[in-house]
């Protein structure tokens, strides 16, 4: 079954003479579980595509449907909440809370939903991360890839519906991007977490279930890599995880 | 909640400098609210004082010459009008401020105390007190006001019984309250009623109370909302610059879930706990400023030259709790208003993104060629981009500079203006009152003869307090005063003739003789008399003095030049008209028990015998006081020969409304209806030598009964309290332009400051990609220039803009030559401005060189990751 289906999505920046197409009529679908790797040269539209599927930014037209429902029919409010419990967004370059410990920017979303993180959980997961010595650091006491670790952590954190992440190795080098891919494709595979990662390293595109090629804004490609076939019963694996 | 209370902490702790700005603004926009409203308490309380302790504590007083009825007073005191009714008398008054107890009705005091006491009173109520019919009264007119003060012997009866009220807040018009109880118990033409309007006012008295508060809180209110809104500027600059630093968090925030109501609360927490140190804060200090105005006032001389020695006693420090709560909650008002606009201009973007993007998305246009390019080169390139690279800040500072530098200009244009014309006054003083001297007292000598005025004068010169002291001119004689109005009192021969020539409906018909020898006789005419002494001497006759403000000669009765008189005196009892009147009075008593009889009432007989007047027979140099006896008016007709008439310049002369005749001492001497020549009185010209010596020498007058000081005749406080009255004025001025200063300076100190802060890492990059030291020292500078200048040119385009405005109106008025004693130029200005503009590009540098040298100190790696 499909989690999320995109319709016809258009992106348009600026107008007139500096019109940018980032987007042009983009449509797709992913399934639960499946780990999506989208890859394309500068400027295509990959983040663009992202953000508009994590609702931090609207499209221009089109339609994002998570579980069937339309994305961008919620009010304001309702938006603010589907961006806390269902999508989780690695951005490239961190963007952490400065004034917040890791531990405290990893569980910043569920406590704005007003609950109380389990101590056991934020160990577990500060461990998973190797971020357990580090927890009462500031961001700006942390390396580059310990404050992406905490970026991914707080995407993980609250359980969302599906993973967006912007480039998460880029700025990591190889042992580090490697330990990290380990991670996302652990999480998807233990828990059938369904993640959308842009990447521009090929090696990292074929660890994934599906990859889509963007140019200009339209989808060039859209192929299965050899480990496609088994996203569907690694999704139902990964529902009896969950539970 | 909770979250957003532990990330505004963390903001507030983290951002150090930013706090210490926004809680700089609110400390300074509460402290500035405080002082207002503290001021203006200050003000009304110490107004008030002033008045309970120069006027009375009462709001209304009645006076009657009998007693007032019990019932009318039960009904009075029954009245929902009326808080509380008492006798009083005028020196011993209770108070809530002045505790005590009413005095019991004294015996002590006399019409003469009420008339010394109250002699400031308006003519209405001279009047009043001047009733015709009690023999007190007669008395009371024929004293010309600034003789001998006399105490009131031990057992006198008074002829005036006070009582005073204090009224109710509540009712529209309590005072007619009073009025028609008088009215409706049918004493209204024997009972008079005071009103003591200022204390009315001060005290919320009904309409007329409640509309004049109304019209100074209005005042009050627009200084204190024109303040408001400067401060409220201040405050949400604050914020705003603050905020705009963390858009980008603020994005992150909202991508990872917060709603748009968690992001305001988020800074509206803030806000409030940044006021919880910044109100109390304010409020001390403010109260600190207000008493360091306070000190200020008092160390000036204003309140002694406006309101006298005693004056300072007047003026209390009042800090109310009311001032102090509107002040703190207008602060704590604006605080939330400022955070909450800027929550919400922080989640207005459509989209999150764009808040993330937020550092680098912003610019969106950059001007390729600018004046400051071209003149400082790449350096003034990037400064021009840098200053409009945020036009809301752009616009924020240089309209804050440019209003605040107008206001500035205006405000002290405004002062000029006020001094030119309060010098103006001071200058044209000598020549307004005709008499070039800083005080004009009179004194009396016990003798007649000639040096009797030198040794006066030596008498003031030995004292050491004057500059000068010059005889002005000197009169002789034991009565001046002629009048015609007790007509029962006159023998018919000198009636007849007096009704005949009695017109002078407007001056009261009062002459004024004055006898002189020969050297006064020519100070009095400046040494140029029309007539010479020996001429007026040997023909007898008067010259009449003529001033603008008198009478024309031909609208007196003169006829044939002669002036016929009713000459009233006031001679001592020989020892047989004494027993006479005595028995005349006893006489009058008897009548009076047999009329009572005879009405079947019972007579109480009047405790205290005849009443005579008082006769000033001469000067006991030894008690340095007046010798006095008993005496009685005596009237006859007199007729004076006008040998010519001569004017006076002083126009001081003429207030008197007194015609004025000259004669000799001689004249005096030889005629026989003059009788008692027995003393001089001189008028003296006095300078002072500094204001300590003018207060030692008005106590030494005090002691010295011989010499009687007039204050409208004290110039010196006159001009002094012009002076100060200009000093106070431009006090204030000062103040005011401080404060508006102080705003402004904040403002830009926010912008500047904060404006480098939080391009912390941006020129870290520059520093990292080979920008030197001296080249960021000369963009910063730059840029400072630029916001001085946008600020500075749109100054003088208000405050072009102000005189053209001022000008058409004085044109449009009538009145162009107005504008040039306002000195309304367009250059005039230029000065102040030329002045503001250093000041701000000062301030703009301190700003900026602060965190910019900070900066500079630390490593660039630690600038680049650009956090505090
Ligand atoms: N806010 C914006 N205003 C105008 N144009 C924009 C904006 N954001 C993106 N674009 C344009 O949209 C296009 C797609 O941008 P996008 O950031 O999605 O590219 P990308 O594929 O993520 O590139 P990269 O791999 O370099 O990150 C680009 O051509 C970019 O210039
Ligand atoms: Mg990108």
């Amino acid at each position: 079954m499909e989690l999320l289906k995109m319709e016809h999505l258009t992106k348009i920046y600026g107008k007139g003479e500096n019109e940018v197409r980032a987007l042009d009529d983009v449509s797709f679908t992913v399934p639960k579980g499946q780990m999506l790797a989208i890859i394309g040269p500068s400027g295509s539209g990959k983040s663009t595509l992202l953000h508009i599927i994590g609702a931090v930014d609207r499209p221009t037209s089109g339609k994002v449907y998570l579980n069937g429902e339309d994305v961008f029919a919620r009010k304001d409010e309702q938006l603010a909440i589907f961006r806390r419990r269902e999508v989780g967004l690695i951005y490239q370059f961190y963007n952490l809370i400065p004034v917040l410990t890791a531990e405290e920017n990893m569980t910043l979303p569920m406590i704005m939903d007003g609950k109380k993180p389990e101590k056991a959980a934020v160990d577990k997961m500060l461990d998973q991360m190797g971020l357990l010595q580090r927890r009462n650091h500031l961001p700006s006491q942390l390396s580059g890839g310990q404050q992406q670790r905490v970026s991914i952590a707080r995407a993980l954190f609250n359980m969302p519906s599906v993973i967006l992440a912007d480039e998460p190795t880029g700025n990591l080098d190889s042992k580090n991007s490697r330990e990290i891919m380990e991670l996302l494709r652990q999480l998807n595979h233990d828990f059938g977490q369904t993640m959308l990662i842009i990447t521009h390293d090929e090696n990292i595109a074929l660890l994934c279930d599906r990859v889509i090629a963007i140019e200009d804004g339209r989808i060039l490609r859209d192929e299965l890599t050899g480990r496609a076939s088994r996203t569907e019963e690694q999704a139902e694996e990964g529902e009896d995880n969950a539970v | 909640m909770r979250f957003e209370g532990t990330l505004a902490r963390r903001y507030i702790f983290s951002q150090k400098r930013h706090s210490l700005l926004t809680v700089c603004s609110i400390t300074i926009a509460v402290a500035m609210m405080a002082m207002i409203f503290i001021l203006v308490q200050t003000m009304f309380a110490s107004e008030r004082t002033h008045i309970i302790n120069t006027e009375m504590p009462f709001h209304t007083v009645l006076l009657s010459e009998k007693v007032i009825p019990e019932s009318l007073l039960d009904e009075l005191r029954a009245s929902p009008a009326i808080a509380d009714c008492g006798y009083f008398e005028p020196d011993q008054y209770y108070t809530p401020e002045k505790p005590g107890r009413y005095v019991e009705y004294s015996p002590m005091k006399s019409v003469y105390n009420y008339y010394l006491a109250y002699k400031k009173y308006s003519e209405e109520e001279l009047a009043a007190l001047s009733d015709p019919g009690s023999a007190e009264s007669r008395e009371l007119r024929m004293q010309s006001g600034s003789s001998v003060i006399r105490v009131p012997e031990k057992g006198a009866k008074p002829v005036y019984i006070n009582y005073a009220f204090r009224l109710k807040e509540g009712m529209m018009e309590p005072y007619s309250v009073v009025t028609d109880a008088i009215n409706n118990a049918g004493l209204s033409g024997e009972i008079h009623q005071l009103r003591n309007d200022e204390l009315i006012i001060f005290d919320y008295i009904g309409m007329d109370g409640k509309f004049s508060m109304a019209m100074m809180f209005t005042l009050v209110f627009v200084l204190v909302v024109l303040f408001a809104m400067a401060l409220r500027m201040v405050i949400d600059t604050a914020f705003e610059i603050s905020s705009r630093e963390r858009e980008r968090q603020f994005g992150v925030l909202q991508s990872i879930g917060a709603t748009k109501k968690q992001i305001v609360r988020i800074i509206t927490r803030e806000g409030l706990q940044l006021s919880v140190i910044g109100v109390p804060l304010g409020l001390c200090l403010g109260i600190g400023f207000a008493y360091l105005t306070y000190r200020v006032v008092l160390s000036t001389k204003v309140i002694y030259w406006t309101w006298g020695e005693h004056g300072m006693d007047d003026v209390i420090f009042k800090v109310g709790a009311g001032g102090l709560i509107t002040a703190a909650i207008t602060g704590l008002g604006w605080v939330l208003l400022s955070a909450y606009g800027t929550g919400l201009r922080m989640v207005k973007k459509k989209a999150p993104i764009e808040a993330v993007r937020a550092s680098q998305s912003k610019i969106r246009k950059v001007k390729k060629h600018s004046v400051f390019g071209l003149l400082f080169g790449w350096v003034g390139a990037l400064a021009a981009r840098n200053v409009r690279r945020s036009k809301k800040r752009y616009v924020v500072t240089i309209l804050s500079l440019a209003v605040s530098v107008t206001l500035v200009a205006t405000v002290s244009y405004a002062a000029d203006s006020y001094r030119r014309i309060a010098t103006a006054a001071v200058s044209e003083f000598g020549a307004v009152t005709g008499v070039e001297c800083q005080m004009m007292i009179e004194g009396y000598a016990d003798s007649i003869g000639k040096d009797a005025g030198k040794q006066l004068e030596k008498e003031l010169s030995d004292t050491g307090y004057f500059k000068s002291a010059r005889v002005l001119y000197g009169v002789y004689g034991g009565e001046k005063l002629s009048r015609v109005d007790n007509p029962e009192d006159i023998p018919e021969a000198a009636k007849a003739q007096a009704d005949e020539n009695y017109s002078l409906p407007e001056m009261g018909g009062m002459y004024y003789f004055i006898y002189l020898n020969e050297e006064d006789y020519n100070n009095y005419f400046d040494g140029e008399p029309q007539i010479s002494y020996q001429e007026l001497t040997q023909s007898r006759r008067y010259v009449l003095i003529t001033g603008k403000q008198l009478p024309a000669p031909e609208t007196l009765p003169i006829h044939d030049n002669r002036l016929t008189v009713a000459l009233s005196a006031i001679v001592p009892l020989s020892d047989e008209r004494r027993a006479e009147k005595v028995a005349e009075w006893e006489a009058q008593q008897e009548e009076k028990r047999k009329a009572a009889e005879a009405e079947g009432e019972e007579y109480e007989p009047e405790a205290d015998g005849p009443h005579f007047f008082t006769s000033f027979v001469g000067w006991d140099a030894e008690k340095k006081q007046p010798i006095e006896a008993d005496g009685e008016i005596v009237n006859k007709a007199f007729t004076a020969e006008i040998a010519g008439q001569q004017s006076k310049k002083s126009t001081l002369f003429t207030e008197y409304g007194i015609t004025f005749l000259v004669s000799t001492v001689d004249v005096y001497m030889e005629n026989e209806m003059l009788t008692s020549l027995q003393h001089a009185e001189y008028t003296f010209a006095l300078d002072f030598k500094d204001d300590d010596s003018y207060s030692a020498a008005l106590e030494w007058i005090k002691t010295h009964p011989r010499y009687q000081y007039e204050e409208h005749e004290d110039y010196y406080s006159m001009v002094r309290q012009i002076e100060t009255g200009t000093a106070a004025v431009d006090l204030t001025i000062r103040v005011l332009s401080l404060l508006i200063s102080m705003i402004a300076a904040v403002s830009m100190i926010n912008v500047i400051s904060t404006g480098i802060l939080n391009r912390r890492s941006e020129l870290a990059g520059m520093q990292s990609v080979g920008m030197t030291r001296r080249q960021q020292l000369g963009l910063v500078l730059c840029e400072c220039v630029q916001f001085v200048i946008g600020g500075i040119v749109l100054a003088l385009v208000f405050t072009m803009g102000a005189v053209f405005a001022m000008r058409k109106l004085v044109n449009a008025v009538g009145l162009p030559e107005l504008a040039d004693q306002l000195g309304l130029t367009y250059t005039k200005p230029l000065p102040v401005i030329g002045i503001a503009a250093v000041c701000a590009f000062a301030v703009a540098v301190i700003a900026a060189l602060l965190p910019l040298g900070r900066m500079q100190r630390e490593p660039i790696v630690e600038s680049l990751r650009g956090f505090d």
